[in-house]
């Protein structure tokens, strides 16, 4: 992908924010939330895993409406990254994790965002997550000692500095940081700046924030 | 110098577990392309010996018929003065560590630094690759269902060098030992390691005498179905790791090339696997990356510089399927015709099991003494035995009223000591495993519950004299065939929604169903077919309308059980630590969760030994994390009642095969349904006292026409007669409540 379309595309996605699921006031909302962190602890620690790698298995990927409440996120037949990452968070957080919220711009080719496009409109949504051949993504991050790790709870990876996703490309990444005090973190031996679209240099190029 | 080097490079089959010959060709021929090239192996079934880069092939004959003194010889001959030897197959390499080490051109360690890497391996603390935990296959049973219980029943059954098999009950292991001994051996060096979950990553290095030339790393992308390598990414080692590899190989003087299988488990500790003395099949995926190993070892040897060297192409490799011309000169043979079944040619017999025998070195290097060939007399197995004591007629089950008055005390010793001011712990009997009125009798007197799953067990508690108040009722249809209570029991754990609706209506006799009713858990992440789904969101939800409606008029209760046999100890230690977790959500949902039920069966050991002991920290545990438990009851299953019947038998025949003896008892699994789900004791009585049947190759035939019939493997039986009185241990709890009718009119 060109620079000026990464750039082009990392502008169309500059004010995006994680996606969060909400909460009914009703009982629905505290059974579904409730019921995801007691099945994350039997299954994923049974597993050793720092992980809930389970997601992945749990759902399939692809069209889920927005705005979405926790009840009907469980009720889903399909989750896209949103719900996974943020379902990730809310599960990493509920083990006492570091977690960090985590966008990304995947280079995606012309035939990917056509069968996106009908996966999409066959549900009556329109995928706006696409812009020409780039692809916005949500991931976790979980920091331990200091370091920052990247997991993928859509594909159940995790995600490297140099490295693709298993789909796609890296092409830029944007960490949330934890606080105000938190403008950068080490992304296993790459300082990324919090709060901005960061190229990561996995398809060439030099690694470092996008301009606008 | 010869600028055309010839290497001979064995090890050739390219098949679903490849051997590494063909990846060494292809990175040898892009260093040397004018190398003279020689591909060994040995049976014509081996496909990489038709990879074309080969200048020439040498099939052997297989190590079954190899003279190996002439092989020795025509090895020497087609080496001569300049060759160079790659070795691709982990007991050639062996073989040529013991006959041609001192040679540095034939690239195999020696036989000491064989020694130091032998299965399993156990790596200095510098290199920080910790060893599984392992345990010789020759132990005794019950030394190895331990082990595998302590481990979750996750075991892996290795060969000497290499094969291994992955065993999740003690039926799998024991069909999986006899097939690597039929294989190896008894007595070779087979072992049960524990499995280890994690991510696996392979050392690719190489070395001339004792000094590291080069090492990387790889980490397996795509595996296929028995976990080989299908594709992979190529690292830089960590540089403590480099620095104490390099120390490793210098300190034993690893002569040639290694692969040093791990797995990294989710906290980055590495694991050991294997330490093979060879390259990886893998080997070429190093070369794209820009690490030709192979090369670098031949340069070390002969100080030749590749002629061409290539960049790394990338560092990432996948493999693929490739369809390529046979050799002119070596056709294919057919497929071996093999009766009435499927032909199954793709096992290469290239007889290196045959080899490991001829080689004399597959004795173990775990440490254990050979099986012993007398038995140790066993005053315990039969308390207050006595000649009075032998039955007129065999098969006979004998209870032993002690042992089960013993194993009740202790349990509910056990509960009293457990027990707080606010959390109460008690022991139930489950009547399943052993409703004789003595112990139902016995139970009641030292103060436990009793759990029924149908109403005839019911009818038989209330006969022992129990009232229904210390009554649990479980299972799917526990009020099968009528209700026959006269009053509310003490708990009712539902199995179904279904089941669950109806205690929201009026009991049949007027008052509230139970102290206590609740939901059986069928935790995520267990193969059960019992109780109420919670890792399904929607059952979930209904659970918690149902428990709703119900609590205003009956106190909550969670249960979950689920044999800790066959989870594995740990692995059940961490279901009694989920269970807690969805008793807090629905105390936090739904009202105060005031009792948990927990069990489903444990071996009597582990009974004993760490469940027992535990249960203070479980109560303090539960009362920490939900506080609104009141009462906290385990249910241990036949761990109570396993050990408190022994079943006699005679033997009828003794029969001599090839080396051995088999004997025919006149027990069979009528008796003993779980004959083989479990190690037991098994005695003969000699001169008056009980005498352990010490390990050894034969069989004790069950009495009846059934294939299955079998009551005791590998046991040592040469010295029994006809007429000879036997004793299995461990025939109470199931073994006596299962037992059925058969063959006898």
């Amino acid at each position: 992908m060109l620079d000026e379309d990464l750039i082009a595309a990392a502008n169309v996605w500059r004010a995006a924010h994680p996606s969060g699921l909400l909460m009914h006031s009703a009982m629905c909302c505290r059974v579904a939330a409730g019921w995801i962190v007691a099945n994350d602890r039997s299954l994923a620690e049974a597993a050793g895993t720092i992980v809930p790698w389970w997601l992945r298995h749990w759902k399939h990927w692809g069209p889920s409406p927005w705005p979405l409440h926790w009840c009907e996120a469980v009720r889903l037949g399909t989750w896209d990254c949103g719900v996974f990452a943020a379902a990730g968070d809310h599960l990493m957080r509920a083990r006492g994790l570091d977690s960090r919220r985590v966008l990304a711009i995947e280079e995606a080719t012309p035939t990917e965002t056509q069968q996106w496009r009908h996966l999409w409109e066959a549900a009556g949504r329109e995928p706006t997550w696409t812009h020409g051949a780039a692809a916005y993504h949500e991931v976790c991050g979980l920091v331990s000692d200091g370091v920052l790790s990247i997991w993928d709870p859509t594909e159940a990876v995790w995600i490297r500095p140099g490295e693709s996703l298993p789909q796609a490309p890296v092409l830029a990444l944007k960490v949330f940081a934890a606080n105000d005090q938190e403008l950068m973190v080490n992304w296993q031996g790459v300082n990324l700046p919090c709060g901005v679209w960061v190229r990561t240099g996995a398809t060439g190029g030099v690694m470092g924030p996008l301009g606008s | 110098m010869n600028a055309s080097p010839r290497i001979l490079v064995s090890g050739l089959y390219s098949g679903p577990n490849p051997s590494p010959g063909v990846g060494v060709v292809r990175s040898l021929r892009e260093a040397f392309p004018h190398a003279d090239l020689v591909g060994v192996d040995y049976s014509p079934r081996s496909t990489g010996l038709h990879w074309p880069e080969m200048d020439r092939v040498w099939v052997a004959r297989p190590w079954s018929e190899l003279n190996l003194a002439e092989h020795q010889r025509q090895v020497q001959g087609e080496l001569r003065e300049d060759g160079i030897w790659i070795s691709g197959l982990d007991l050639e390499v062996q073989w040529l560590a013991n006959t041609m080490a001192q040679n540095p051109r034939i690239l195999v360690p020696s036989t000491e630094a064989l020694n130091a890497i032998r299965k399993p391996p156990t790596l200095p603390d510098s290199l920080a690759i910790a060893t599984p935990d392992y345990l010789s296959l020759d132990a005794p049973d019950n030394s190895l269902f331990r082990f595998c219980r302590r481990h979750d029943w996750r075991i892996w059954v290795k060969g000497p060098y290499y094969e291994a098999r992955f065993v999740s009950d003690w039926r799998q292991l024991q069909a999986a030992r006899g097939e690597l001994q039929e294989t190896w051996g008894a007595g070779a060096g087979l072992f049960a390691q524990a499995h280890v979950a994690g991510h696996e990553v392979s050392i690719l290095l190489c070395a001339f005498s004792g000094r590291l030339i080069d090492a990387v790393m790889m980490t397996k992308r795509e595996v296929t179905a028995e976990g080989k390598t299908w594709a992979g990414a190529i690292a830089e080692l960590p540089v403590a790791l480099s620095a104490a590899l390099a120390d490793f190989v210098a300190a034993i003087g690893w002569h040639g090339a290694a692969e040093v299988e791990m797995v990294v488990d989710a906290a980055g500790r590495r694991w050991i696997i294997e330490w093979n003395p060879r390259f990886p099949a893998w080997v070429y995926g190093a070369t794209l990356a820009g690490r030709n190993l192979p090369a670098k070892l031949v340069t070390a040897v002969t100080g030749l510089v590749p002629e061409t060297s290539k960049l790394a192409r990338s560092t990432q490799f996948v493999r693929v399927v490739l369809e390529i011309p046979t050799r002119r000169d070596h056709s294919l043979p057919d497929i071996p015709e093999d009766g009435p079944n499927p032909g199954q040619s793709a096992k290469h017999p290239s007889g290196m099991p045959e080899l490991a025998r001829r080689l004399g070195n597959t004795s173990s290097r775990l440490g254990l003494s050979p099986p012993l060939h007398q038995g140790d007399e066993d005053p315990d197995a039969v308390p207050g035995w006595g000649p009075e004591m032998e039955p007129a007629a065999t098969p006979c089950r004998l209870f032993l009223p002690e042992v089960a008055r013993r194993a009740i005390t202790a349990a509910a010793g056990a509960a009293n000591c457990a027990s707080r001011p606010a959390l109460g712990v008690r022991i139930v009997l489950s009547i399943k495993t052993d409703p004789r009125p003595e112990i139902l009798e016995m139970a009641r007197e030292h103060g436990l519950m009793l759990e029924a799953i149908s109403q005839l067990e019911v009818s038989a508690a209330l006969r022992a004299g129990v009232e229904p108040h210390d009554v649990i009722l479980n299972g799917p249809a526990k009020w099968w065939p009528t209700p026959s209570s006269p009053g509310a029991f003490k708990g009712i754990f539902f199995d179904s929604l279904n089941e669950a609706a109806m205690y929201v209506g009026d009991s049949p006799w007027g008052g509230p169903w139970a102290g206590v009713i609740g939901p059986r858990l069928r935790l995520p992440g267990t193969n059960s077919r019992f109780g109420i789904d919670v890792g399904d969101p929607d059952v979930f939800g209904r659970l918690v309308d149902i428990l709703t409606d119900l609590k205003d008029r009956q106190d909550i209760g969670v249960q979950f059980h689920f044999a800790s046999s066959a989870a594995g100890l740990p692995g059940w230690f961490h279901l009694f630590s989920a269970s807690l977790a969805w008793c807090s959500l629905l105390t936090e949902l739904v009202g105060p969760v005031t009792w948990l039920d927990v069990g489903g069966g444990y071996d009597p050991e582990d009974w004993n030994d760490e469940i027992l002991g535990w249960l203070t920290e479980a109560a303090q545990t539960a009362a920490a994390r939900v506080p609104s438990l009141r009462q906290l009851v385990l249910e241990p299953g036949k761990a109570l009642t396993q050990r408190t019947s022994v079943l006699l038998s005679r033997v009828v025949d003794v029969r001599r095969r090839e080396g051995t003896v088999d004997v025919v008892a006149d027990a069979s699994i009528a008796e003993l349904p779980h004959a083989t789900a479990f190690p037991r004791k098994a005695l003969r009585l000699r001169d008056g006292a009980w005498i352990s049947l010490v390990p050894g190759a034969g069989t004790i035939l069950g009495r009846l026409c059934m294939e299955n019939d079998i009551l005791g493997r590998n046991l040592h039986l040469a010295d029994l007669r006809v007429g000879d009185l036997l004793c299995f241990t461990d025939a109470g709890a199931y073994d006596r409540s299962m037992a059925y009718e058969f063959g006898r009119a």
